[in-house]
C-alpha cells in the first residue's frame, strides 16, 4: 500500500474578537483521509478546545515572560461528513486571536499517529531543537513537524532537520498580525525512509525570536502488508483391512495404519454339484415283426 | 492384487462435504492449538479466530486427482483481507453451512513465514501451487 502523504493544506487566523477560527476544507478530502491541524491561541485563559469527533494528540499551555499562548495538534480520519464540510472550526475558551493550519494526508493507518512529542525550546536562539523519541512502525512512515513562535519581526523558518537526518519538505509557513507578538506557524514533512528511533526535531530560523517556540511532532506510520504462504498438507486416511472369511468359518479383522475405512473381502466359497450322466438304457435290439 | 483407495470416490468425498455450504477460511490466534478430534465444527474454534480479522469466503475451490501422486487435492484463490491489523500464523479451512455449530472444520494449516502481523495493510495467503491439502489414497 502507498504511504502516508501530505497532499493539500488550508491556513487561516483571526486577530482577536471571534470564538474560533474556521479552515477550509484542503481540497481533494476522501473519506478515509487524516486531517491533521495545528492550532494556535494567544491569551492567558484561552485554552483551546478539542473540536468533536477529533483527537487531540497534543496541547501545550506556553508561558515565555508576559507572553500566553497554547500550540495544539488534532487528528481524524475523515468521514463522509468531513468530505462534504466545507470549513472546519476549532475554538478556545474566550475570545482571542486564533489561527492554524489544516493539513489532508492520505493513505493513513486509522488511529494514528502512533508517536507525538510536543515540546518547548527556551534557548532562545535561532535553532530550536526538541526532544524526541518516537520509532516509526514501518520504513514509509510519515514524519510531520508543527511549529509555532511569537515574535514582533517577522521571522521565517529557513530549514528544518531531525536526527537521524532526513529529506524535510516545508508544508506551509503563516502568520498573522495580532498586535505585539504575532504568531508564525509552519509545518513540514519527511518520509521516514526507515525505521530508526527520531531522537531530535527542529527548525532553524532567520532571526531569534522574542518568545520561545514550540513544536510537535508525529509520527504516521504507513499500512503494513503481510503475506504467507502453505506448504501442502498431505494425509493418508485411516484404513482398515479385514481378514477374509472363509466358508463356513469366523473371519478376524486386523487395523492397519492406512486410509478410509476400506474393507478387503474373500468371496464365498461354493461347491457346485457334479453331474453324473444316468446310464443310458442298453442299445434296443430290433426285432422285426410278423407281417 | 494390491488393495487400493479409488481416488475418484475421495474427490466425491471431498465435493460433498464442500458442498454443505459456502467454504470459507479463517485466520487464527496464534494461541490457538487445534484438536484433530474434538474440533469438529466451527463453534469449537470461533473464540480463537485472530481478533481484527473476519472470514474469507473462499473462490474458485477446486477439488483435483493428482494421480501422478495419488492424492486428490483442495484448491483456491489466494485468501486475503484488507485494511487489517491483527496476528495471526495459522488459518482453518471450514465450510459455513450458516450455522456455526454444524459447519465442520477442515483443515488447520500453518503459515510458513510464521507470525504475520499487518498493520491496516492487506493480509495475504499465497496458496500453495497444489491446494491447501490433500487426501491421499496410498
Amino acid at each position: 500500500m502507498a504511504a502516508p502523504v501530505p497532499e493539500s493544506y488550508n491556513v487561516a487566523s483571526v486577530a482577536s474578537g471571534v470564538d474560533g477560527v474556521t479552515i477550509t476544507k484542503p481540497t481533494g478530502l476522501a473519506v478515509g483521509d487524516m486531517l491533521v491541524a495545528g492550532i494556535t491561541t494567544v491569551g492567558t485563559s484561552t485554552a483551546l478546545e478539542t473540536p468533536s469527533g477529533w483527537t487531540a494528540v497534543n496541547e501545550l499551555q506556553h508561558i515565555s515572560g508576559n507572553n500566553n499562548f497554547w500550540y495544539g495538534t488534532y487528528s481524524k480520519i475523515a468521514d463522509s461528513g468531513d468530505v462534504a464540510a466545507s470549513n472546519f472550526t476549532f475554538r478556545n475558551s474566550a475570545d482571542g486571536a486564533m489561527g492554524g493550519i489544516l493539513i489532508r494526508i492520505s493513505n493513513p493507518i486509522n488511529g494514528e499517529p502512533s508517536y507525538d512529542v510536543v515540546g518547548r525550546d527556551t534557548t532562545g536562539d535561532s535553532t530550536p531543537t526538541f526532544t524526541a523519541a518516537g520509532t516509526p512502525i514501518t520504513a514509509d512512515s510519515l514524519l510531520i513537524a508543527l511549529y509555532s513562535l511569537f515574535d514582533a519581526p517577522t521571522i521565517t523558518y529557513s530549514s528544518y532537520n531531525s536526527t537521524p537526518s532526513k529529506t524535510w519538505t516545508e508544508i506551509a509557513e503563516y502568520t498573522w498580525v495580532v498586535g505585539g507578538y504575532d504568531p508564525v506557524i509552519s509545518a513540514a514533512w519527511a518520509n521516514a525512509t526507515n525505521v530508526d528511533e527520531i531522537t531530535q526535531y527542529g527548525a532553524t530560523l532567520s532571526n531569534t525570536p522574542s518568545v520561545n517556540v514550540v513544536g510537535a511532532l508525529l509520527i504516521i506510520s504507513a499500512p503494513t502488508n503481510a503475506t504467507g504462504t502453505n506448504t501442502l498438507l498431505s494425509v493418508s486416511p485411516a484404513i482398515f483391512e479385514n481378514a477374509g472369511v472363509e466358508v463356513g468359518g469366523a473371519g478376524t479383522s486386523a487395523l492397519l495404519e492406512v486410509s478410509p475405512s476400506f474393507f478387503d473381502q474373500s468371496g464365498r466359497g461354493t461347491v457346485m454339484p457334479v453331474w453324473t450322466n444316468t446310464d443310458k438304457p442298453a442299445t434296443p435290439t430290433w426285432t422285426n415283426q410278423d407281417k | 492384487m494390491a488393495s487400493i483407495l479409488h481416488l475418484k470416490a475421495l474427490e466425491i468425498q471431498l465435493d460433498a462435504i464442500l458442498a454443505l455450504g459456502t467454504p470459507k477460511l479463517s485466520f487464527m490466534a496464534t494461541t490457538f492449538t487445534p484438536n484433530a478430534e474434538t474440533d469438529q465444527y466451527f463453534s469449537d474454534i470461533s473464540a480463537e479466530v485472530a481478533s481484527g480479522t473476519t472470514a474469507v469466503t473462499l473462490a474458485s475451490v477446486t477439488t483435483t486427482i493428482d494421480a501422478a501422486n495419488g492424492r486428490v487435492e483442495l484448491d483456491t484463490a489466494n485468501p486475503s483481507l484488507s485494511t487489517i491489523t491483527a496476528t495471526t500464523n495459522k488459518y482453518c479451512l471450514w465450510v459455513d453451512t450458516g450455522v456455526a455449530a454444524t459447519s465442520p472444520v477442515l483443515a488447520t494449516i500453518d503459515i510458513v513465514e510464521g507470525t504475520l502481523s499487518p498493520v491496516a495493510g492487506t493480509l495475504s495467503i499465497t496458496v500453495n501451487a497444489e491446494g491447501h491439502y490433500a487426501l491421499k489414497a496410498v
